[in-house]
């Protein structure tokens, strides 16, 4: 008997267990699958993304990364430099755009970035380094062209206003919205924003298993922050970064520690020069004397005693000989003074 | 005691500073600072204060934070806050390899600037790297689990073919150069793998001549000894070569014999007709040449050969003889 209920219960609780469990949906969907129906997409995000006159290659090479992965942009063609950027906000009007990317390349070599969140603000200005494109043979990832990327942050951009700040910003401008007619309903790569060193760095990765698998796509690049401005391309400025030296302040200096190396280094010769001891060590002129064979010592020695004193008679004798002039001199002087007198 | 210019840090100094009028009186506020002791004796070199203020506005970022941030369901941002992933064992491994490679490296070669490894740049990036790969894989597996959660397919099917950001062309490019490096890592290993050996099989050789040598001055040695009477045994040259017992199947050894003792064995097949030393050496048959002029005579008389049936009655007599 109690065996019979025990086995009944057992049954029972088994049911129980499989009642709760929800069909779960497969992880992988059936091409065949008929076509969803199109649902509209509620973030309506459109991104500008164009540069400036003067951007070299590699920047461009950047922005033409960004725009293969942002299925929600709007290009534009370059711009003139101008003073006021203030003439963003109205192309981005003209093209019914949210959000812009502004690409501002200076003296060929140094790129600007600007992200903005037109009309409403705010708006950062970073400086970027360490740009490598996709084209670069080195990253081995692939994603599908318009798919959605996930958004990872540091923890970083919890901890201070304006990380927190520019995290709203890259969300609102890199992801790419849900539905878009441009993108793919998968996921499989991920863009990460890391902060360190004050700066930051952007990677993307392509997701090539559930469980972490990671093959990186490109493109890299480190954003250093300059400044945030309360509205779009203008405004009052909310942040500054103090750490931020300009590229050309930096190339600067460091041509500055390069110039002053020839000056130090002649300076340095002379004051040894001027410092350096005429002898190396004082030595006693006597210690000589017991050096080599004492009978040659001694005839060097008395040739040039004879030496010295020809030298000396030869000095009196000119001394004495100018002497005798004079006194020549003299004498024959008194001897006129006394035939004058006479 | 020199003291130059001096950047006070007291509220007075710099407004002095700022007014003109009050300029030309600084040497007295520097006598003053220094009855204060504010100044320490010694070379006071000039700071230039950085005057400008760097804006960090708390308050208004808030503010602007809440104004235009979007409230919508994370699927529509999929925006993630998170640490980095436990190191997993194979990228910890990576890291070590990483690690002992650049210190192999260093030393292999001087000209490079030696760091040492906190500084090092190369590991620096290494780590940076990883640190990101990390961070992305905690991201990965977060989203998915929520994705899951949220019934939202995430794998792509095998057939649903789209366009890539990357084209055909240029990930055939990666393939190829990914190949190549391939194959120049393996061809440098084989050419590392051949110098060991060359540099081992050269050792080897020079401790076989030495062993070799060594053996044969023993041997000198005790054959010296014999000679002179030390010894009386030979039984150094028997220990020298001992045979070593080989392990021979039963079968093929006696095929072996019967072979052998069918057809013969051994011996040199060659050069058994030539003259040897001892043959060459062998006088025994030798006769001095005849005088010229007897030449003709005597080689004429001895020379001449019997017939056949006298020589062959010879054979018989010498036969019965022996």
């Amino acid at each position: 008997m109690t065996k019979k209920e025990l086995k009944r219960k057992r049954t029972e609780n088994l049911n129980k267990e499989n009642i709760p469990q929800v069909e779960v949906l497969p992880p992988k969907r059936v091409s065949d699958e008929p076509p969803p129906k199109k649902v509209k997409w509620i973030n309506r995000q459109r991104v500008l993304v164009f540069a400036t006159r003067g951007i070299s290659y590699r920047h461009r090479h950047l922005m033409d990364d960004l725009k293969t992965l942002m299925p929600h942009h709007r290009s534009e063609s370059k711009m003139e430099h101008t003073k006021n950027l203030q003439v963003v906000n109205e192309m981005c009007e003209m093209k019914n755009c949210n959000k812009s990317i502004l690409f501002e390349g200076r003296r060929k070599r140094d790129l600007y970035l600007w992200f903005s969140n037109v009309s409403v603000g705010p708006c950062a200005k970073f400086l970027v380094e360490n740009i490598y494109t996709m084209g670069e043979l080195k990253m081995t990832g692939n994603c599908l062209k318009g798919s959605r990327p996930l958004l990872s942050f540091d923890d970083n951009f919890d901890t201070k206003p304006h990380y927190s700040l520019l995290k709203e910003l890259f969300v609102q401008t890199f992801g790419v919205p849900n539905h878009h007619p441009k993108s793919q309903p998968f996921f499989d790569h991920i863009f990460t924003f890391t902060v360190l060193d004050n700066r930051i760095w952007f990677r993307n990765f392509q997701i090539l298993t559930e469980d972490g698998g990671l093959a990186e796509i490109g493109p890299r690049f480190v954003l250093n922050p300059i400044k945030i401005f309360a509205d779009s391309f203008c405004g009052e400025v909310l942040w500054d970064n103090p750490s931020y030296i300009s590229p050309t302040k930096f190339r600067q200096s460091l041509k500055k520690n390069t110039a002053g190396k020839y000056i130090n280094k002649v300076q340095q010769k002379i004051a040894q020069e001027g410092s350096k001891p005429k002898e190396s060590y004082s030595l006693n002129p006597l210690d000589e004397i017991f050096k080599g064979e004492p009978l040659e010592k001694a005839l060097e020695l008395r040739q040039k005693e004879i030496k010295e004193v020809q030298d000396n008679d030869d000095k009196q004798k000119k001394v004495k000989k100018h002497s005798k002039k004079q006194l020549g001199k003299k004498v024959e002087k008194r001897n006129s003074k006394k035939k004058k007198k006479n | 005691m020199k003291v130059k210019k001096v950047v006070l840090h007291t509220e007075e100094a710099r407004a002095s500073s700022e007014s003109d009028s009050e300029y030309n009186s600084s040497d007295e506020e520097l006598q003053e600072a220094y009855a204060k002791g504010l100044l320490k004796p010694g070379l006071n070199v000039v700071i230039e204060k950085n005057k400008r203020e760097y804006k960090n506005r708390v308050n208004l970022m808030k503010d602007k934070l809440k104004r235009f941030k979007l409230d919508l369901p994370w699927i529509e941002r999929l925006d993630m806050v998170n640490a980095p992933a436990p190191l997993a064992p194979e990228l910890a491994l990576q890291m070590q390899e990483q690690e002992v490679r650049r210190a192999k490296q260093l030393r292999g070669n001087k000209k490079l600037p030696q760091y040492d490894p906190t500084n090092d740049p190369v590991l620096n990036d290494f780590h940076r790297e990883t640190m990101f790969h990390r961070q992305a894989q905690g991201a990965v597996m977060n989203a998915i689990a929520r994705l899951k959660k949220l019934g939202v397919p995430t794998i792509r099917p095998e057939d649903y073919f789209a366009e890539m950001a990357k084209s055909d062309t240029h990930m055939h490019k990666i393939r190829q150069n990914l190949m190549r490096q391939q194959t120049i890592a393996q061809r440098s290993e084989k050419v590392r793998q051949l110098r060991q050996q060359r540099k081992v099989g050269k050792q080897m050789q020079i401790e076989a001549t030495l062993k070799k040598h060594a053996e044969k001055r023993k041997l000198l040695e005790e054959v010296k000894k014999y000679r002179k009477g030390a010894r009386r045994d030979l039984d150094f040259l028997d220990d020298k070569k001992r045979p070593q017992k080989q392990t021979v199947d039963q079968k093929v050894a006696a095929k072996r014999k019967m072979k052998n003792a069918k057809y013969g064995f051994g011996g040199k097949k060659r050069d058994s007709k030539k003259n040897t030393r001892a043959s060459s050496a062998n006088v025994a048959e030798y006769r001095r040449p005849s005088k010229p002029g007897n030449l003709k005579k005597k080689g004429g008389q001895s020379e001449k050969r019997l017939g056949k049936d006298r020589r062959r009655q010879m054979k018989a007599k010498k036969r019965r003889q022996q």
